[in-house]
């Protein structure tokens, strides 16, 4: 088992998040968390990284008990959202942080981002700015930068938002590649039904700070691909409320 | 319509300006003033006089110079340095005392610098910093920390904690999240607080006076008394001397802050 | 649990810091209710506080250090806004002008002082131009500006410098939201004025007075100013409290704490007044945020 999640409850503020949540990822797998806006998926993945602290439960990375593990030592990287590129340095030094952190040789620092770049379509882009860069550009770069990391665990937080329909999909299979090449366990997170189902091994369907529904691609989805075969019902209520907590 | 009422905005905007800036250029032509007597609208006789008396007396002005400039950079490197930590507790962090922190840190705004001077004149000199440099220096820290924190408050909150969460999960501990990816965006704002601080420190005259007994000169000090017996053209020559330090001060540090956000890809200053 | 302490760690400099200010605070008080363990005096009392407030020359300087603070930070507050609001609203918040802004920040008041004599005595310039305008004979004739009992040289001499302060104390925020919020309000159809009067303005409200209290406490209790340009009657009440102080007949000493005790009571009912301001303008700020 690369990620292990047991029982995990998250308090934010005085509201609780997450509740009771379990999840296992296998070495190697590649997982969806699927649910609406505010159903707790990036409460979740900041809890595996270490970025907040659970009131109870336990995770286990790699078979190793991470609950007093500091972010920086647990190995889950996380791409988010908003990128988060360090704008005062080049591409370069964006990708090369953790090695740079780690103390690698400045010499193999460089062939790693290299390496990188072009497997991210982006050869030669070492010395620009991130100012200089395109929206698709920036996201190969933070996903070029989460793999420079070496993680155990590649959490990615709907990295794909902003992007058009047919970016969307080229980053997809860009991930799905990666994934593939240096064998990552990852968990992408999505609100796009196409996409997950594309993309993942399994889905971990998502609702009101709770895993609802957690199986392989096809069995989450009906023979036509729309709708959810399980609980459907209880996705539907949980929609409707928070809809009206929007509303208040 | 609009023609009339650009010009009108713009008139008063230039009258504002020429405001600030004649009592400036009057002290410029005192500097070189001899004789400059009623009811003329120029000064009858220039020369250098004043000038030379200051700058002839070399070492005296050094010393001087030196002495003012020392305690007010010392002054605005603490205010920075604290303020830096102090806004960020202050920010990212809830706890016990916080609205309690927080105020008491803006307090030195209001209260009087001669009430605080009086006040704590007897603890200095029980201690021995009374007459002394370090003292002037504590002193003046107390009314310079108020400033930098609240541009430091501004600053911390408009860099936020997202690019450290960042560096956090891709290896980095804390301390170096922060030196390597939250200072250096800081640091244009950091520049600002300094000559804020620097400024505050410079312009002291109360403060001084009392706990630096009659030891501690810095100009503020040394230019009243010529002031007040009417010797105009070297109060004068003193001020020009003042001015001129502050703006170099202020200057450089805006220089480089405006070197740092470029590099910082200026999106958060703007 | 160690993480708990982190702020408190952060804060530890600023909090000597506000220590010995607060030291220096409390002694100011403890001395002007008698208690100076130094001259034998253990028993806390009021009597110089009443002593100093039916004097009426102490009533008569409290008068005029109130009248230069009160006008000074008013009419600093009023132009210093209306300026502000035409560099905002004419897009002219930017070189030049705020340069010339910040120039008058940096003067120290001494040198304003240095100004104020250049400009306003009875042989300044102003004075001169005058005589060249043929409205005065003699130095005499020119009024009094500064050196007189009203107060008007303080009060010129301190706008100069305070009006440049409230604009860039609110400059910045009053541009960010007449943009923003400006812009929001301009799509939904009103003017250019309107939009600052309805929007723009109560939003900066709090930020306004805040800087108003601070140029208000200033002016109530700085030394320098006063000390050089004004009258000889009446005097400032930090200057008075300077003289009792450095009084050699060191029973003197409670006076000039009771006269600071005076400048302490009104700016701490003026701080009270701010940190009402800060919680009113945090909760607005919290509730946009929905934290």
């Amino acid at each position: 088992m690369s990620l292990q999640v047991e029982k995990l409850n998250v308090i934010l503020g005085r509201e609780a998040i997450l509740h009771d949540v379990d999840l296992s990822v296998g070495s190697g797998e590649f997982i969806s968390l699927l649910g609406p806006s505010g159903c707790g998926k990036t409460t979740l993945l900041k809890s595996i990284a270490g970025l907040l602290e659970p009131s109870s439960g336990h995770i286990y990375i790699q078979s190793e008990l991470v609950d007093l593990v500091v972010p920086e030592k647990r190995g889950a990287v996380i791409v988010f959202q908003d990128l988060r590129l360090f704008p005062h340095m080049t591409v370069e030094k964006n990708i090369g942080f953790a090695m740079e952190i780690q103390k690698i040789p400045k010499d193999i620092c460089r062939q790693v981002v290299g390496e990188l770049l072009e497997e991210v379509n982006l050869a030669g882009y070492e010395k620009k700015k991130v100012r200089e860069m395109s929206g698709g550009q920036l996201q190969r770069v933070a996903l070029a930068r989460a793999l420079a990391a070496r993680p155990r665990v590649l959490l990615l937080d709907e990295p794909f938002s902003g992007l058009d329909e047919t970016l969307r999909q080229k980053m997809g299979e860009l991930v799905r590649q990666l994934h593939h090449k240096h064998h990552l366990t990852t968990i992408l997170v999505t609100h796009d039904k196409q996409e997950a189902l594309r993309l993942s091994d399994r889905i971990a369907v998502m609702a009101g700070g709770r895993i609802r529904q957690y199986d392989h691609a096809r069995m989450v989805f009906s023979a036509d691909g729309t709708g959810f075969t399980c609980f459907p019902k209880q996705l539907e209520e949980v929609q409707n409320e928070s809809a009206k907590k929007d509303h208040i | 319509m609009r023609k009339d009422r650009w010009r009108l905005r713009t008139g008063i905007l230039l009258m504002f300006v020429m405001v600030i800036l004649m009592p400036a250029a009057t002290l410029i032509i005192w500097v070189f003033t001899e004789r400059w007597s009623w009811p003329d609208l120029w000064p009858q006789t220039f020369s250098l006089r004043a000038v030379r008396e200051i700058t002839g007396r070399k070492g005296q002005l050094i010393s001087l110079l030196g002495s003012s400039i020392f305690i007010s950079v010392v002054v605005a490197f603490l205010s920075v340095g604290i303020g830096v930590m102090t806004a960020r507790a202050l920010v990212f962090y809830e706890f016990r005392g916080k609205r309690f922190f927080h105020f008491v840190s803006m307090l030195p705004f209001l209260v009087p610098a001669t009430v605080f001077a009086m006040g704590i004149q007897v603890s200095f000199i029980k201690v021995g910093l009374n007459n002394s440099v370090m003292g002037v220096v504590i002193a003046h820290l107390i009314y310079s920390l108020p400033y930098a924190v609240r541009l430091l408050l501004e600053g911390t909150r408009a860099v936020g904690q997202t690019l450290e969460e960042q560096a956090r999960v891709l290896g980095a501990s804390s301390g170096k999240a922060f030196l390597k990816i939250s200072f250096p965006l800081l640091v244009p704002v950091m520049l600002t607080g300094f000559s804020m601080a620097y400024v505050v420190s410079f312009s002291q005259y109360f403060l001084t006076l009392l706990i630096g007994g009659g030891k501690i000169k810095t100009f503020a000090i040394v230019m009243v008394p010529y002031l007040q017996s009417g010797n105009r053209n070297i109060a004068s020559v003193y001020g020009g001397l003042f001015l001129g330090v502050t703006l170099i001060v202020f200057g450089v540090t805006e220089r480089l802050a405006g070197k740092y956000s470029k590099k910082a890809g200026g999106e958060y200053y703007g | 649990m160690r993480e708990k302490l982190v702020p408190y760690g952060l804060l530890l400099p600023q909090i000597i810091v506000t220590v010995i200010f607060l030291a220096g605070l409390i002694t100011g008080i403890t001395q002007s209710l008698g208690v100076i363990p130094a001259l034998g005096l253990t028993e806390p009392t009021l009597k110089y506080y009443r002593e100093v407030l039916s004097d009426t020359g102490i009533l008569i300087s409290i008068g005029y250090s109130l009248r230069i603070a009160v006008i000074s930070s008013f009419m600093a507050a009023v132009i210093g806004v209306f300026l502000c609001a035409l560099m905002v609203t004419g897009k002219k918040t930017g070189g030049g002008y705020m340069r010339a802004v910040q120039l008058p920040i940096i003067v120290p008041h001494v040198v304003v002082a240095l100004f104020a004599v250049n400009l306003l005595s009875q042989n300044g310039i102003m004075a001169r131009v005058g005589y060249w305008l043929g409205r005065l004979q003699d130095q005499q004739e020119f009024p009094l500006i500064i050196y007189d009992s009203f107060g008007w040289g303080v009060i010129l001499a301190y706008l100069w410098k305070e009006i440049p302060f409230i604009i860039y104390f609110i400059i910045s925020l009053m541009a960010n939201i007449n943009e923003k919020l400006g812009e929001a309000a301009t799509n939904l159809g009103a003017g250019r004025w309107t939009v600052f009067f309805k929007v723009t303005l109560p939003l900066c409200k709090n930020n306004i007075l805040s800087g108003s209290l601070i140029i208000f406490v200033f002016a109530l209790g700085a030394y320098e100013l006063p000390a050089i340009l004004g009258a000889t009657t009446p005097r400032a009440l930090p200057v008075m409290a300077y003289i009792q102080y450095i009084h050699p007949d060191m029973q003197n000493r409670p006076f000039a704490m009771a006269l600071n005790g005076i400048i302490i009571l009104i700016s701490l009912a003026s701080a009270f007044i701010f940190f009402a301001l800060m919680e009113k303008s945090s909760k607005r700020l919290k509730r946009r945020k929905g934290e």
